[in-house]
């Protein structure tokens, strides 16, 4: 390195025989118990425990899923009340109609005639009711049909589900017993006994008279809006022979004609 | 029966779980580091040992073999060292790369006369306190590059890697840290 080699070598040899310090032997067993710790240390704590934080996680977070949708879930109390206020549909009228069903599996006591006889009534029932609701869809699609193209807006409304007046309003006035058995019965079919039953419906058809729907009366305030006087009038007329016990709006009352007045 | 495994195997060794690599890798190091630290800083050495040989054991699990084991150990010491001067409040300028000229180092003067004495022949331990006591008197960054060529075994490339300067300077302080070395041993070495 330096320009005489071998002097270089002297330097280095002299050196190296005159730097014999080393560390002392506390400094070395300091140092050499550290790095054997420092390999202790890191196998115990997170090898054994990390295998089970994938799981824990998930299962976590399954829990919590879990409780999420039960909690989000719609009851089966409050079910049964919405669709008491809705039509009957067709998933309600084969309950209806069914329900003397059940009556055959478990006969009681009573006479085979008077069995016959509450038969043919429940069967009147139904075909009562169902011939009502034929009736009162004829006349929605004709009141809708002579009403004016509604706006977009109006006719995503019309579109859309609605509670309507039906046989099954009297749903709304039954004890909570018999909306307990009905929303039971959504989830479950059960047998209804025949006497309840026809008690419900009796009781049902006195205490709730049939009403028009919302959208009834709201096509007729449309036609008075818009000034279509004898096509809102002859509406209205239409209305209260099918429901003669509808109590007409106060905002529609001056569409009765003066002959019929005495009916509001 | 002694280990043959070079030092980089020791270290990978050590890193996967063999604390016996680490007894054999320290045995052979610890002197060649312990000299490079107490040669620099004889006051604070056993505290600067310990710490570069923790820092060692703290770095293991990232240990790549990247250059030699000894490279990057007294890369280590050279940063802990640095660390030291910095909280001593020394001033680093003369371990860092000169502006413009790489020969950083000054003009020799000229050599002391050297001592004659009539056996025409120092003792072993007068030689040894006349070498050591010029390596005192060196430069620092001259002392540290003959120090880190003579305890660490680097090359050039290496020495001029650890302490962060050029090849040529770190060319330069060696050669100017053997002359002075040469000149103040005179005839005796």
């Amino acid at each position: 390195m330096s320009n005489d080699p071998h002097m270089d070598d002297a330097i280095r040899q002299a050196y190296r025989a005159a730097a014999q310090t080393e560390p002392g032997p506390q400094l070395d067993a300091r140092i050499l118990q550290a790095a054997h710790a420092a390999l202790e240390s890191p196998k115990q704590t997170p090898a054994r425990w990390s295998w089970l934080v994938l799981p824990f996680s998930a299962a976590a977070v399954a829990i919590l899923v879990t409780t999420l949708v039960l909690q989000l879930r719609p009851t089966p109390s409050t079910q049964p009340l919405e669709s008491a206020g809705a039509p009957p549909t067709s998933a309600m009228k084969p309950e209806v109609a069914a329900t003397p069903k059940p009556e055959k599996k478990t006969p009681g006591p009573t006479a085979p005639a008077s069995r016959a006889s509450r038969q043919d009534q429940a069967a009147q029932i139904a075909g009562a009711e169902a011939a009502l609701l034929e009736q009162r869809r004829k006349e929605s699609e004709k009141m809708a049909a002579a009403a004016p193209p509604l706006p977009p807006l109006a006719r995503s409304v019309e579109s859309a589900p609605r509670p309507a007046p039906s046989p099954a309003q009297p749903l709304e006035d039954a004890d909570a017993a018999a909306v307990g058995a009905s929303a039971a019965a959504e989830a479950e079919p059960r047998p209804v006994p025949e006497a309840k039953l026809e008690a419900f419906r009796s009781q049902a058809k006195a205490r709730s008279p049939e009403m028009p729907t919302d959208k009834q009366i709201e096509d007729i305030r449309k036609l008075q809006r818009e000034g279509k006087l004898e096509a809102a009038k002859k509406a209205l007329a239409e209305l209260r022979k099918q429901f003669p016990h509808y109590k007409v709006p106060e905002d529609l009352r001056g569409l009765i004609e003066p002959a019929s007045k005495e009916n509001k | 029966m002694e280990d043959l495994r070079p030092d980089e195997a020791l270290m990978l060794a050590y890193r996967d779980g063999d604390a016996g690599a680490f007894d054999v890798l320290y045995g052979r190091n610890r002197g060649k580091l312990y000299r490079y630290l107490a040669h620099q800083a004889a006051s604070h050495a056993d505290e600067l040992f310990q710490d570069v040989w923790l820092r060692v054991i703290n770095a293991r699990a990232g240990y790549e073999v990247t250059a030699k084991f000894s490279t990057w150990l007294f890369r280590i010491a050279h940063n802990r060292l640095m660390d030291h001067f910095r909280a001593q409040g020394r001033s680093l300028i003369e371990f860092a790369e000169p502006q413009g000229d790489d020969d950083d180092c000054p003009a020799l003067d000229p050599p002391a006369p050297a001592t004659t004495e009539p056996d025409a022949m120092l003792a072993r331990k007068d030689l040894a306190q006349r070498i050591l006591g010029a390596l005192d008197e060196l430069p620092a960054a001259q002392r540290e590059a003959f120090l880190l060529s003579e305890e660490g075994g680097l090359s050039l490339d290496e020495i001029a890697a650890t302490t962060g300067v050029g090849k040529e300077t770190a060319k330069s302080r060696l050669r100017y840290a053997l002359e002075r070395l040469r000149l103040s041993l005179g005839d005796a070495a």
